[in-house]
């Protein structure tokens, strides 16, 4: 279950770090571009972390 | 002549202690071919983490990529930080699953990984020859990137640069294998995130204000927007995404780890060096290109040359410093990709097909390494232009084994007919990618589309579709 639930976020972040950046943050004139990727990266760092070391039976 | 001085001091203090860590390392006892190349599956965390990352940040970070930020913006770190959350990903989800079979299984080399998962023997062989056409290029590429910073650095001596790159290559991966390569490669590592470190701080120190004022100008021209089309970005990062399953010189080190908590450790350090060292080298592209904007440097028409043109302002000991950390960063690529063919020979030819012992394979694999090393220094040394251009195509060639690998590693073992849908998926992603270089250009194949979609992503497609169809019928 923590395995799907990983590879679904994991998609999402791939997702969004390919649409963000045309569909809103296109014509940004500050460097919210930069921050998104930048904070998404992070945010998935921090839940691959969680995923790591919560324990999870690694697939086998 | 102080600029000389310095240079060679720097390089010569580099390579000794470099060399003084690779004979360290042949302390450990080694006995078969898994101990040579794959450290026995006994590698710590730290020098596991260490290594991956290394060879993973080649010389096209500090160089290309500094030039490519420059040139279009905030886009390049998408391009470089959609590689990172892939592997990051890919990493986490299936390295565990690899380490443990490859444990198991006693894995080698990824020809004989994929061999393996397929239970088709020949499958290694035409692995291998993918591996050889589409990484000669990419770590000829390195070794010219070796003598440039060398000429840089000593004008005239492009030549010693590929002399003392090939002789410390030879050392640090022939020595012992992935011991020495590993250690070099901690080493080396440290050298280069501790150099763009002081790189970037001294930028800041040097150019603060303009940098601030430049960068409203590049907001003005959209610079800080998403400047990359579409088609660029995916045709571009695609190859990228994959590359931790695709190329060889990384997929042998998940096998390295001693135990789950090293291979845990190999992820988290790898994406806390990877993206501290993405972010401080587009920052210096990006703070690059606001210093042109506000008039403290001139414009610079060849990406390529962003990096040196500002290190010429600034501290000599600086100046040298990064410019050994691109040695650096080229050396430690090369060499993975050295060892990685190297054990294709030793292991695959040599061992499973002739039957050989594991102490004459290894000194087959260190007759190899000098061979491939030889081979690439005469590419390095002729300079060829369209070498640098192949090396770009490296990861879209390899791009075939993404689905060949991933549905290996999990629907693996399921007869003949997956081998075959395997060497079907391989033939048509690898002509194809060719198809297009040799009809369009190297840097050109990768952003002309093909029927519409971009060309990486058709290729990925078509090879995903044919290893899809047996695996559907089941």
């Amino acid at each position: 279950m923590k395995d799907k639930a990983y590879l679904v976020w994991s998609l999402l972040v791939l997702a969004l770090s390919y649409t963000v950046p045309y569909l809103i943050l296109r014509e940004c004139r500050d460097l919210s571009l930069y921050a998104f990727w930048l904070v998404l990266t992070l945010i998935h760092f921090a839940v691959t972390l969680i995923y790591l070391k919560g324990g999870v039976p690694w697939r086998s | 002549m102080e600029e000389l001085t310095a240079a060679v001091i720097t390089l010569a203090l580099y390579l000794l202690v470099g060399t003084i860590i690779a004979l360290l390392s042949r302390r450990v006892g080694i006995k078969t071919t898994s101990d040579y190349y794959v450290a026995g599956h006994r590698l710590g965390g730290i020098l596991a983490a260490i290594s991956y990352a290394a060879t993973t940040y080649s010389a096209f970070m500090m160089v290309g990529l500094v030039g490519l930020t420059y040139a279009t913006g905030v886009g390049a770190f998408g391009f470089e930080i959609t590689y990172l959350l892939s592997t990051i990903f890919l990493l986490s989800y299936v390295a565990p699953k690899v380490w443990k079979l490859a444990k198991e299984r006693n894995w080698v080399s990824p020809a004989e990984m994929i061999s393996d998962l397929y239970g088709l023997k020949p499958l290694s062989l035409i692995v291998a020859a993918m591996y050889l056409l589409a990484l000669i290029p990419y770590a000829s590429a390195q070794l010219i990137a070796v003598g440039r910073m060398v000429e840089g650095m000593a004008p005239g001596l492009y030549w010693l640069g590929i002399v003392l790159g090939v002789v410390a290559a030879l050392i640090w991966t022939g020595l012992s294998g992935m011991w020495s390569l590993a250690s070099t490669d901690l080493y080396q590592g440290l050298w280069m995130i501790l150099a763009a470190i002081g790189f970037i701080t001294w930028l800041f120190l040097w150019g603060g204000p303009d940098i601030a004022s430049g960068t409203v100008r590049m907001a003005e021209k959209g610079l800080l927007g998403m400047k990359w089309s579409p088609l660029v970005f995916v045709s571009y990062s695609i190859p990228w995404a994959f590359f931790a399953v695709t190329n060889p010189q990384v997929v042998q080190k998940l096998y390295t780890p001693k135990d789950e908590r090293a291979l845990r450790r190999l992820i988290t350090l790898f994406t806390l060096f990877g993206l501290s060292y993405t972010v401080i080298v587009t920052v210096i592209g990006l703070a690059s290109r606001a210093l042109t904007e506000a008039g403290r440097i001139p414009a610079i028409k060849v990406g390529d040359q962003v990096t040196p043109i500002l290190l010429s302002y600034a501290p000599l000991p600086l100046a040298v410093f990064v410019f050994t950390s691109i040695v650096a960063a080229a050396m430690t690529t090369m060499d993975a990709i050295v060892l990685a063919l190297s054990s294709t020979a030793s292991r695959d030819v040599y061992q499973r097909f002739l039957g050989g012992d594991d102490r004459t394979a290894i000194n087959l694999g260190r007759i190899s390494i000098l061979i491939l090393l030889l081979l690439l220094s005469y590419v390095a040394y002729l300079k060829i232009g369209f070498i640098v251009d192949l090396s770009v195509l490296a990861s879209a060639l390899l791009l075939p084994l993404a689905p060949v690998t991933l549905i290996g590693w999990f629907y693996g073992r399921r007869g003949k007919v997956m081998g075959y849908a395997a060497i079907a998926s391989l033939a048509s992603g690898f002509s194809i990618g060719l198809y297009w270089a040799l009809v369009h250009g190297a840097r050109k194949s990768l952003v002309t589309p093909i029927f519409g979609l971009p060309s990486t992503l058709f290729i990925l497609v078509v090879s995903t579709l044919i290893m899809l169809i047996p695996l559907a019928r089941r």
